[in-house]
């Protein structure tokens, strides 16, 4: 029996032949995984034996409910598509709080996985153990919102939540998201991966009932945890300002924002793009993630001007930084408009500003040229090029083409020194904390699994306010003893994951409310140990895969520009990573890890895992 | 006047906890399908909280009125409410609720009952999108206007 709140079965989709199976979900996998995240894991470890080629029609794409999802627990509504990423070529999972999620719970699974290649551009309706495959023909070319709303139409629901592509997943741009409810899986290119599949869209609509193991409990627990909630000192600014609040103290408190492709770590002409300007004036309520009561959703609206009847659930601190201060664009309704072109085009926002800042610093310094760019002025500080080029790279026209492919590969094959400049991990460009004045959140970024990532060590906070959970006194200048504070925040992190509760939460939730939560909804008891023993259990599977992916310990490294260039100004000026700091904080994590000095994991690891 | 479910969708974020909450309470799942408030979206805009206002919002008892069997009565309290031993199923309050408020669970209607007097779904609404209070006109007019675009 699996446990209460779960339904035991997965449904396995072959877009193929096209068929379907219902298959149940192994016992033993709820006492090892959880759920959510952790099948995600077992279902690639077990799928991705030797090297799989993101683009083809053996790359899986899964797709999970977090644990909580459907149950009463506030801001539990994360879920997660995982695949092997096209940016990175490693395990990628990405997260949102589209309320999708639930609604696969409603329908009766607890993943979904989705395999082969469809012959022509399809769609996939989920109706409980109903499975339909429809000709998405006519869809071929629309943003991800008309295509969802257009799908609710032809289907006749307009409670049917649908998970879509924009044309940038149709022409696999490597860093495509997928749109569901206008919230975005966004990081590692998963659009690309349903665009290569000729899956246009997911739609589903469950009617089952998801049942807490003791549901007046449940519902007290729900109550209780709602008010600690609204009551949690982060509660007023988190709602009013969104998750941008802290950008100021970024810039003037820490300069650790960073800014024109990563030369500097202050922006200076932030005033318009930092929430407390914007939010009074474009704010117009919040918007939130399934079963979320602390929402930091903005629902940003331009009533008048050249960008007007623009209306989009943001802008977070992330695109604050990607298309504000790493193109030093100053302008927030531009901003605006940049970020919701991004979420109807169906391209991740961080990636997008990574790339673009680069090309930005490419053309200044005269490696791209006019003719390049076909006549785009492409300046840092120039909202109408950064607009352009979003379109540019979405449709892959002209250096759109180049751009598609992030900045690592862009690089490689502009050549011409550019890859001095070229900002990313293992591929993937970094989100919004200038790791040279933030030495732990560095080791964070070159050892996460899908390449630079804030999300999976969630480490900036602990670094930059010097104390979390169980650390305290870390000074984020310094590079040492480094590894098992990333190992531990990496092990505390999948928790939430798995569990699909927001990592906004965290500091109210820690880990030792979870038993009663657990207990309750889903009739198991686990404590912290215990739960951070599921972490590091998935992290090391992870690792796994991403060493069957032909990752090595050289790939846990940072740029160039982190490891040659200081913060030039502000509270971190003069900071940076030195070669000799990146050394010794992998060796550290690897130690930390029980890794052998290589970065490989040892089999008796694995074994006491209960991996294999 | 009846204190009801008033909606403010100038704040509901759209996270359905009033939906979880609801059907949690009332059957002890967690089922939009057993929630006696819906939420209605459209686009990235409009979110839109609905449950009974207890005859305020469509006019005086229309349900009551339709009713052949005569389950539906307004308690003393001022709530109106649904006698499941003598509902019959005939889905005719639930297809004419010019509110869309009414459930069919079972073969038998449902309704918001106001969980007693103690409203669960306000008690989880921290936008405060759902109030317990009265009505007014205003409120009334612009719930009818987005109806009309979403439900």
């Amino acid at each position: 029996m699996p446990p209460a709140g779960m339904s035991g079965k997965m449904l396995w989709i072959d877009l193929s032949k096209p068929s379907y199976e219902i298959r149940d979900v192994p016992e033993e996998w709820y006492e090892k995984y959880l759920g959510g995240n952790g099948f995600a894991t077992k279902i690639l470890f077990d799928m991705v034996k030797e090297r799989v080629e993101p683009l083809s029609a053996e790359n899986p794409v899964v797709i999970t409910p977090g644990v909580f999802n459907a149950l009463p627990v506030p801001t539990g509504g994360k879920c997660q598509i995982t695949s092997v990423s096209p940016l990175t070529g490693t395990f990628s999972d990405s997260t949102s709080g589209s309320p999708i999620g639930a609604e696969i719970k409603h329908a009766g699974y607890d993943a979904l996985v989705i395999v082969g290649k469809a012959e022509r551009p399809t769609y996939v309706v989920i109706r409980n153990e109903k499975v339909e495959f429809k000709d998405a023909t006519p869809l071929w070319g629309m943003t991800t919102h008309d295509t969802q709303e257009e799908i609710k139409r032809i289907e006749g629901d307009r409670r049917m939540i649908v998970a879509s592509i924009g044309p940038a997943g149709e022409r696999l741009v490597r860093f495509a998201c997928v749109d569901s409810d206008h919230r975005q899986f966004g990081r590692g290119g998963l659009g690309a991966v349903w665009g290569y599949k000729n899956l246009k869209a997911l739609a589903v609509r469950g009617t089952l009932s998801v049942r807490p193991k003791d549901p007046r409990r449940a519902l007290e627990l729900l109550k209780r945890w709602t008010e600690t909630m609204k009551e949690s000192p982060a509660y007023r600014d988190d709602t009013k300002y969104g998750t941008g609040e802290f950008l100021e103290w970024m810039n003037r408190e820490r300069g650790t924002f960073p800014t024109r492709n990563w030369r500097e770590g202050v922006f200076k002409e932030r005033e318009k793009i930092d929430p407390y300007y914007w939010a009074p004036r474009y704010s117009i309520k919040n918007k939130a993630c399934y079963g979320c009561c602390k929402p930091c959703g903005q629902l940003f609206v331009i009533r008048e001007g050249p960008y007007k009847g623009t209306a989009l659930d943001g802008i977070e601190y992330e695109t604050l930084f990607a298309l504000g201060s790493n193109v030093g664009n100053p302008d927030v309704e531009a901003l605006a408009k940049a970020n919701l072109l991004c979420d109807q085009l169906g391209m991740d926002t961080i990636s997008t500003g990574g790339v673009i800042g680069w090309a930005m610093e490419s053309y200044e310094r005269g490696v791209l040229t006019d003719e390049d760019t076909g006549g785009v002025p492409l300046t840092f500080g120039n909202p109408e090029a950064l607009l352009k080029m979003i379109e540019k790279i979405a449709h892959r026209e002209g250096l759109g083409d180049l751009l598609a492919e992030g900045v690592k590969r862009a690089a490689e094959k502009l050549n011409k020194g550019s890859e001095e400049w070229a900002v990313h991990v293992k591929g993937q460009e970094p989100p919004a904390y200038d790791v040279r004045g933030i030495k732990g959140m560095g080791l964070g970024f070159m050892v996460s699994h899908r390449g630079a990532c804030h999300l999976k060590s969630g480490v900036y906070a602990l670094e930059l306010t010097g104390k979390f959970w169980r650390f305290e006194g870390v000074d984020r200048f310094s590079a040492k003893n480094k590894g098992r504070e990333i190992k531990e925040m990496e092990d505390f992190m999948a928790v939430y994951d798995t569990l699909g509760v927001c990592k906004f939460s965290r500091g109210i939730y820690l880990l030792q409310n979870y038993r009663e939560l657990l207990e309750a909804n889903l009739g198991i008891s686990l404590g912290e140990e215990e739960l951070l023993r599921v972490g590091e259990r998935l992290n090391n599977m992870k690792r796994v895969i991403n060493l069957r992916q032909g990752i090595t310990w050289k790939d846990d490294s940072l740029p160039r520009r982190i490891k040659t260039l200081p913060i030039p100004e502000g509270p971190s000026k003069g900071s940076y990573i030195t070669e000799e700091e990146e050394e010794e904080m992998r060796r550290d994590y690897y130690r930390a890890r029980g890794w052998r000095e290589d970065g490989t994991v040892p089999e008796e690891k694995l074994k006491e895992l209960g991996v294999i | 006047m009846v204190k009801s479910i008033i909606a403010h969708p100038e704040k509901c974020t759209g996270c359905k906890l009033c939906e979880v909450a609801c059907a949690l309470y009332h059957h002890g799942e967690v089922n939009p399908l057993l929630a006696y408030i819906q939420v209605y979206r459209k686009g990235v805009t409009v979110d839109l909280p609905l449950a009974c206002t207890q005859g305020v919002d469509c006019g005086e008892n229309f349900c009551m009125e339709v009713c052949p069997t005569g389950s539906i009565t307004r308690d003393p309290s001022g709530v109106v409410v649904i006698n499941k031993e003598t509902c019959i199923g005939c889905r005719i309050c639930y297809q004419r609720c010019p509110m869309k408020v009414i459930q069919m669970i079972d073969g038998k209607a449902y309704k918001c009952d106001l969980c007693g007097g103690d409203p669960q779904c306000v008690k989880v609404c921290t936008a405060g999108a759902i109030e317990f209070a009265e009505a007014d006109q205003e409120e009334i007019k612009r719930t009818k206007e987005l109806m009309k675009e979403v439900v």
